[in-house]
């Protein structure tokens, strides 16, 4: 056997077909970007410099739909694979809604709070108290002022108006939630008082202020509910997110799979038993993403604190079962495991067949 | 079993060939009508590999350049013979279909039924 029939390429061209090569996973690439390059050396016209058109774009795409590739006759392995991508796609939309609340306003603070209280109050009441809440497991923070005020004459939802729409903020319509307040007398009974509310929405600058007083002749308090109004890139980077996600998920698992059957029996099993674990780890945590993303699209618009996706690992009643950081807990535990699946699977296949060298 | 697939099968079928001997078969059992290209091809070989059909019979590298020869394996030779029976049954029944095709006599001038001859 003779060197001769051996392509002899421009190193242009071998350069430039190596280059459209890394389209493919690394892992195929070692295996196969040798005798890939001879063939297309082969197929070459004689003197060609550079690939034509047509089959960069066919390498490209043939390196990208290998990307996706799961090898064949393996069930366990599309299983896996779609779980990653339901997974990636929970992960993708709480990544692309925590990426949209970096472009809301921030929620005001006690200084802030306080001025929108004279503002609105026009005096410090009986007492007032600026109180910030770390948000729930569907939406972010949020803070809230109250007031006590005297009876009736201890609020003027007007004068609060005037100033407000005085400072810029635009104004909802007013409205009179219903309610009722009762005192009891000195025999004991229960004594109905004359209740007035008032209710309206304030928004400036990206904050939306919820605004209830409730006042009795003897009594009253007036609540500001302060959080962010939100805007309109939240939905699009959540679509975005869990689509990207989904797309991260399924690649991941397609080399993850390709890496682990390429590795040690041994090591393959090791792999299987923590991607089992890491979807299990994860399983809860997504399915409470994919619930948040329900929520956000649901309650989009409405006057309320802003739903939010990623919400779902923050500390709070999400399940009616287990601890209240149970999500968070998950989601960090299912984090190391895939840390440990990843760093398992790392592994370098040694050469398969035997090469026996051509001489001239 | 789609086309280039049986017709790589086919190529192996006689002797292990590397990538582009594949290539240059696959062109000539398809009388030149399917031009593998490499991203196909290599594809395809990786996916008959798993499956058992074929399997890499030896190397030859020379100055970087390495050409894997691939031959069909016995589970491949099953499945093409399978494939070539189903295939033969098929043209045997199109063939047959043609055969009862009304109006067509071989030897004869076409008859045509204007629904006036009774």
């Amino acid at each position: 056997m003779t060197t001769s029939d051996w392509p002899q390429a421009d190193p242009t061209l071998e350069r430039a077909y190596k280059r459209l090569l890394r389209a493919y996973p690394s892992g195929y690439r070692r295996r196969h970007e040798r005798e890939i390059v001879t063939t297309l050396l082969e197929m070459a016209e004689p003197g060609q410099q550079r690939p034509a058109r047509a089959d960069v774009w066919h390498l490209l795409a043939s390196g990208v739909r290998q990307r996706f590739r799961l090898p064949a006759g393996r069930p366990l392995a599309w299983v896996f694979a779609v779980l990653a991508l339901l997974i990636g796609g929970a992960l993708g939309a709480a990544a692309g809604s925590w990426a949209a609340t970096r472009t809301f306003a921030g929620v005001p603070d006690a200084a802030a709070g306080q001025a929108l209280q004279r503002q609105i109050v026009g005096s410090p009441g009986i007492e007032n108290h600026y109180h910030a809440d770390s948000g729930s497991p569907w939406w972010d923070e949020t803070a809230w002022h109250d007031t006590q005020v005297q009876g009736f004459g201890g609020w003027d939802p007007e004068q609060a108006r005037q100033n407000l729409a005085a400072d810029g903020w635009q104004l909802g319509e007013i409205t009179h939630p219903p309610g009722k307040s009762a005192t009891m007398d000195e025999n004991g009974n229960t004594v109905e008082l004359r209740t007035e509310s008032n209710a309206f929405l304030a928004e400036r600058d990206g904050v939306t202020l919820d605004i209830q007083g409730w006042t009795t002749e003897m009594y009253g308090s007036v609540t500001i509910s302060m959080y962010p109004s939100g805007n309109a890139a939240l939905l699009p980077l959540v679509v975005l997110g869990m689509l990207a996600g989904m797309a991260a998920g399924w690649l991941a698992a397609a080399a993850l799979i390709q890496r682990a059957r390429q590795g040690a029996p041994g090591r393959a099993r090791l792999a299987v038993a923590l991607g089992t674990l890491t979807v299990l780890a994860l399983a809860l945590p997504a399915v409470a993403f994919y619930g948040n993303v329900m929520r956000a699209f649901r309650y989009a618009g409405n006057d309320d604190p802003v739903f939010t996706v990623h919400s779902a690992l923050r500390p709070g009643p999400y399940w009616p079962f287990g601890p209240e950081w149970l999500n968070l807990a998950l989601a960090g535990a299912g984090l190391v495991l895939l840390v440990a699946l990843v760093l398992t699977a790392r592994v370098r296949p040694a050469p398969a067949a035997e090469t026996q060298t051509v001489t001239s | 079993m789609q086309e280039p697939t049986f017709l790589i099968l086919a190529a192996l079928a006689a002797q292990p060939l590397h990538g582009y001997g594949i290539v240059q078969s696959v062109l000539d059992l398809s009388s030149g009508e399917v031009a593998l290209r490499p991203g196909t091809l290599y594809g395809a070989l990786d996916r008959l590999a798993e499956q058992g059909l074929i399997a890499v019979d030896r190397e030859e590298a020379v100055e970087g350049r390495l050409r894997r020869y691939y031959r069909l394996s016995d589970s491949g030779a099953g499945a093409l013979r399978v494939e070539v029976g189903r295939l033969r049954q098929r043209a045997e029944a199109a063939e047959e279909q043609l055969r009862q095709r009304p109006g067509i006599v071989p030897g004869l001038p076409m008859i045509i039924n204007t629904g006036g001859l009774r």
